[in-house]
């Protein structure tokens, strides 16, 4: 086993992230932390965007406050799990940051770096939630050339369905 | 690691199971593996039955050729894997074969087993033959409790790509 790719968005799930690499699966030589920032946040937007559009969103987004605020979020969560990581005695991890779709960035980094695993979590979300704002481990799922493990963190699994998600999001 | 679940069909995307044993993850102390026969072929049909049809299915369909031949065919690729999964080193093999709609089974037999990961195949099936037979292996990730691990055949060569086609018939 030679390099994982590892796609991060919270720092929820990396209990079960890190009790893979205890149990499940050969500790591998390199790993590559990989965060996507979503440009416009949790929309449907971005989804629909081309390239071209999402370049001029990027031109206006730089240097403003919320993109700032995104870079910050990326950062913590990028340090948090390679400390959670190195803690548990994996090194050799490469952290990269990228904008744009979620699966699709995923599947660009997973390419150029050649990995033979990916690991995404699984967010958890309703299947509300999911019709509106996607999936990136189903995209990734289905269109990635290597074997994908979708890691199971709190309150994965068994998911809510429509209206006890409702109130899950309400109360938050 | 204690126990892995691992879900076979005839599909060529099963094959990838094996290679991932081989490179990725740590041997287990027993592997179940599990096929899970579709009691009416690959139709949407199966998916819509409840319980109780599901059942009466089940007794019409018992003692009949059809029947017979589908055990035939679960213990063929059963047998296959078992052999193939114990000459790359894995002793505790255990087969279960089951019938109905194959991603309610397969998630039933991780919980009554209590898994700590679950191994599918991923099938090529593609547009409109995916949305019409569905795929088990989104219908497991979606509601399984424990991690999954969605093998591919990484020497697979490309899709049957029919615009192609098209356009070669054209020439």
């Amino acid at each position: 086993m030679k390099k994982i790719l590892i796609a991060v968005d919270s720092t929820n799930d990396s209990k079960g992230i890190l009790s893979l690499f205890r149990n499940l699966v050969w500790s591998p030589e390199r790993i590559i932390l990989l965060h996507v920032e979503q440009l416009e946040g949790n929309s449907m937007m971005t989804a629909m965007l081309g390239d071209a559009e999402l370049s001029t969103l990027k031109d206006a987004l730089k240097g403003t406050e919320y993109k700032e605020a995104l870079d910050k979020k990326a950062e913590k969560v990028l340090t948090y799990y390679k400390k959670e990581m190195e803690n548990g005695g994996l090194t050799n991890i490469k952290t990269v940051i990228r904008e744009g779709h979620p699966s699709e960035e995923i599947l660009r980094v997973s390419e150029e770096e050649g990995v033979d695993l990916i690991i995404v979590g699984c967010s958890g979300k309703s299947r509300m939630q999911k019709l509106v704002t996607g999936c990136a481990s189903r995209e990734v799922e289905k269109n990635a050339k290597m074997p994908v493990l979708i890691s199971k963190g709190n309150g994965c699994g068994k998911h809510a369905d429509l209206w006890s998600g409702r109130e899950a999001y309400a109360i938050r | 690691m204690k126990k892995i679940l691992v879900a076979v069909d005839d599909s060529k995307g099963s094959k990838a199971v094996l290679s991932v044993f081989k490179n990725l993850v740590r041997p287990p102390e027993k592997v179940i593996l599990l096929h899970v026969e579709r009691l009416l072929g690959g139709s949407l049909m199966i998916d819509m039955l409840g319980e109780a049809e599901l059942s009466t299915l089940r007794e019409s369909l018992k003692g009949t050729e059809y029947k017979k031949e589908l055990d035939r065919k679960a213990e063929k690729i059963i047998s296959y894997y078992k052999k193939e999964l114990e000459n790359s080193g894995l002793i505790s093999v255990k087969t279960v074969i089951r019938d109905g709609i194959p991603a309610e089974e397969i998630l039933k037999v991780a919980e009554e087993e209590g898994v700590d990961l679950i191994v599918t195949g991923f099938n090529e099936k593609q547009g409109i033959h995916r949305l019409i037979t569905g795929c088990v292996s989104k219908d497991v990730e979606r509601n399984a409790n424990v991690p999954v691990l969605v093998a591919k055949d990484t020497t697979e060569e490309k899709a049957y790509d029919w615009k192609e086609a098209v356009a070669n018939s054209l020439i």
